[in-house]
């Protein structure tokens, strides 16, 4: 039997995160999400849902991908460009260089509230 | 009360799957507040509304619109456009000035609701918002030069 791989504590809390959002926001998608917790296990069930939630929150067309598919080093291929390959992988460097999770539900809220973090008393 | 049956299709200026935006960007020289007004005016206009000859125009409006904004702030941080000694406060004229710019400009850019509208047919499209990713690249300059997306 193969070990589960461990998951970084961030990347655990953006995925549970946008389980929450995403059962939240429809009951027909909270069974659907309940029913991939258990066939394919909560890990792959928060993916899709963080990846549902990044195409809400950056308003993207359904050919476009989301920061959590792409890795950052990722770059547009020629021809391709309107799959948002480049951009996606911008974004995620801005995220990961902010210490946040690829599976951020919503990229662009997180890394505005980010400098406020910052400024916040521990 | 609800109108019964399913409402009539309301087209949008969507960009179709793999045709690159036609959207100008806003050049190098445009920076700060006056080049987030142009990314905001651009987004929210129908793509094909402004072509690289609008440039100048939109340049104008762009640093009309953030000065107006700039002395409407001064007039409120003052308390009014009247000062205690009862002179006019000096940021009310360069207000005055930029609204009356802003309205020239908003009918030669057709931007207000005569300028969108010259005849009676009223257009059912309706401008799409854009994805965070073709806002990225509205934000990224043109090599200088007003270029289409």
């Amino acid at each position: 039997m193969t070990k589960p791989s461990r998951i970084n504590p961030v990347d655990e809390e953006a995925l549970r995160r946008a389980l929450d959002l995403e059962r939240k926001s429809d009951p027909q998608r909270a069974v659907w999400l309940d029913e991939q917790v258990v066939k394919v296990g909560w890990r792959e069930a928060g993916k899709a849902a963080a990846r549902r939630q990044q195409y809400r929150n950056l308003r993207l067309r359904p050919w476009m991908v989301t920061p959590s598919e792409v890795n950052p080093d990722s770059e547009d291929a020629i021809g391709y460009e309107h799959r948002g390959v480049g951009r996606a992988a911008q974004l995620l460097r801005q995220l990961l260089a902010s210490d946040l999770s690829r599976f951020e539900p919503n990229p662009i809220a997180a890394l505005e509230a980010e400098p406020e973090k910052e400024n916040a008393p521990a | 009360m609800v109108k019964p049956g399913r409402p009539s299709y309301t087209p949008d200026d969507r960009v179709p799957y793999g045709t690159p935006s036609r959207r100008l960007r806003p050049p190098k020289t445009l920076v700060g507040p006056e080049r987030e007004a142009f990314v905001t005016l651009v987004a929210a206009s129908p793509q094909g509304q402004f072509v690289a000859g609008d440039m100048d125009l939109l340049i104008s409006w762009c640093e009309a619109t953030v000065l107006a904004r700039q002395a409407a702030g001064e007039l409120t941080a003052a308390g009014g456009p009247v000062q205690q000694d009862g002179k006019t406060n000096p940021w009310f004229p360069i207000w005055r000035d930029c609204v009356k710019t802003l309205s020239a400009l908003a009918i030669r850019l057709r931007l207000s609701p005569q300028g969108r509208n010259p005849t009676a047919r009223a257009s059912k499209k309706t401008v799409a918002q854009l994805s965070y990713y073709e806002e990225m690249a509205l934000q990224e300059s043109a090599d200088d030069e007003a270029q289409p997306n």
